[in-house]
């Protein structure tokens, strides 16, 4: 009987639990271990944040699903990983207090982002300043904040609202476009926009980069760019944009910046809703030997996200030119039983073209391995588990460079005169041997469009999505 | 850099700037173009997620 440990109950390791509880969960022993006891549907925090939908809805209790899928729950935190062959097992430091061992033959880390509110002084709820939408517990925080400035508007009081990411190397940028443009759309129905200035603050180099470098579609019989198309949105809906910045410090109403060209300035606010740098979990385990050494770099790079097989340390020239570049079976190298999904893996480098300022400060956004991504990779790395376990060798592979991604962000909820821009893009990670024109893409699939058809995308994929993470008849025919 | 790359700038220099339309406002909430365009969109999806690795 095969002992498989999935730490993290997101996007990647819910996924994987589901589908490893599918194929083994009778046979062999599956244990998640998650520091929540429910699993959260992230892309709904948007409407959370503006008080458009319930919190309750959009989380699943995670122990009833596992208890169908023959799959052991362990709500707690994993605090040390001890890799070697004689020992391997995870040290969990449980919830209701206490510690436990759990052995392993595979582990799978996917633990997704650790924030690192602490990379940008001031930033985040725990100081007051800025808000979040990154946790269940944050985007509840900034729906009573916003609904609060709603309050002091409907009496006549005029406010600026900047959203976006407050840090220069922040990923996550949709997040941050679904807030806003929710938050707009929420204003107009209330009849208080024209007494809020929208701001939009990123680090991307463009509007509509998104870590992914934007994307080109054909729109109206010719190319247009991302850029365009988001700037085109923005205009319409009235909202200012302040790009390429990078966060470097927030006191209260003030957030202070550099841009790409090195130049110092300020932007204030009275309600900032801004994404934090993420960091990998790994930074908070311990990887030990037999002997108590440490063996955290073969595991861990030094950002905390798990080491696989893709190829680390090419200058983003040779990086851009080589797909292959990226991690095919998300398997660590120094130890083949221990696999990385989503967030957690470490990717081999940016997908925007990376800048430092002539002050030596790094503005680019970092590559996305959220939502679709993350639940691609999960099910890939459970197939292989279950391949390895039945047939002794994998099957699957999947590089982020050959994956597809559909991305649907939401402005505005109503299926009456809701709308959202919905984003097919392939390959995720632009593929200039395979595909040789000037963006690396399948031009035909590549998609980009807006309008009440994508508020209607977005509410059948919370639904569907919800009913396939709880493991229901027919789960496994959603796609991630 | 090559005289194709200059060129492709200078027409999309010369290329209008993307707006939106009155008239794709009113496709945009068109209930029933939408209602077609949601049925493009999950195809689209459907044959993305057919021609990847996941099948």
């Amino acid at each position: 009987m095969a002992k498989v440990v999935v730490v993290g109950a997101g996007f990647a390791g819910h996924t994987a639990a589901l589908y490893l509880g599918h194929y083994l969960g009778k046979k062999h022993e599956i244990t998640v271990v998650n520091k929540y006891d429910y699993f959260g549907f992230v892309p709904s925090w948007v409407w959370v944040g503006v008080g458009r939908m319930d919190p309750k809805k959009t989380i699943i209790p995670l122990e009833p699903v596992y208890r169908r899928k023959h799959v052991n729950f362990v709500q707690g935190r994993v605090t040390e990983i001890h890799p070697e062959p004689e020992e391997q097992y995870v040290v969990v430091e449980k919830a209701e207090g206490g510690q436990a061992r759990l052995d392993y033959d595979y582990l799978l880390i996917a633990t997704g982002p650790y924030l690192n509110f602490e990379a940008t002084p001031g930033l985040g709820p725990a100081t007051g300043n800025t808000y979040s939408i990154c946790t269940l517990d944050h985007a509840v925080q900034t729906r009573d904040a916003y609904l609060e400035w709603v309050k002091r508007l409907e009496t006549g009081a005029r406010a600026r609202f900047v959203i976006g990411t407050g840090h220069g190397t922040a990923t996550c940028q949709g997040a941050a476009f679904e807030y806003i443009t929710n938050v707009h759309k929420d204003l107009v129905r209330r009849g208080l926009r024209d007494r809020v200035e929208l701001v939009y603050f990123s680090n991307e180099p463009a509007l509509g980069d998104f870590g992914i470098r934007g994307i080109k579609a054909r729109h109206k019989g010719r190319l247009v760019s991302s850029a365009e198309f988001m700037e085109a949105i923005f205009r319409d809906f009235g909202i200012q944009w302040e790009i390429g910045r990078a966060a470097l410090k927030v006191e209260p109403g003030r957030i202070y910046w550099e841009d790409r060209d090195g130049n110092y300035g300020e932007t204030t606010f009275d309600f900032a809703m801004l994404i934090p740098q993420f960091k990998g979990q790994g930074l908070h385990m311990k990887v030990l030997g037999p002997n108590g050494e440490d063996l955290k770099e073969r595991v861990f790079n030094p950002s905390g996200f798990v080491l696989v097989d893709g190829i680390y340390g090419l200058p983003f020239e040779r990086l851009e030119r080589n797909p292959d570049a990226w991690p095919a079976v998300y398997q660590n190298p120094y130890y083949p039983n221990i696999f990385a999904a989503g967030i957690a893996f470490a990717p081999p480098g940016p997908i925007s073209v990376p800048h430092t300022t002539p002050n030596g400060t790094k503005i680019a956004p970092a590559p996305p391995r959220t939502g679709m991504i993350s639940g691609i990779i999960g099910r890939l790395v459970a197939l292989n588990i279950v391949d390895l376990i039945k047939r002794g060798r994998m099957t699957h592979d999947e590089r982020m460079s050959e994956m597809f991604a559909a991305c649907v962000a939401s402005m505005g909820d109503s299926l009456w005169d809701g709308s959202a821009v919905v984003i097919v893009v392939y390959p995720v990670v632009p593929d200039f041997r395979r595909y040789p024109n000037e963006e690396g893409r399948d031009l035909f699939v590549t998609h980009m469009e807006m309008g009440l058809s994508g508020a209607w995308m977005k509410a059948l994929i919370h639904y569907t999505f919800m009913y396939k993470f709880k493991g229901l008849p027919g789960w496994r025919i959603i796609p991630e | 850099m090559s005289e194709q790359t200059k060129a492709q700038q200078q027409e999309e220099a010369k290329a209008p700037r993307f707006e939106i339309s009155p008239r794709d406002r009113a496709l945009m909430n068109n209930k029933l173009y939408q209602l077609w365009r949601f049925i493009v969109l999950n195809i689209k999806i459907l044959k993305a997620v057919d021609h990847s690795k996941r099948s």
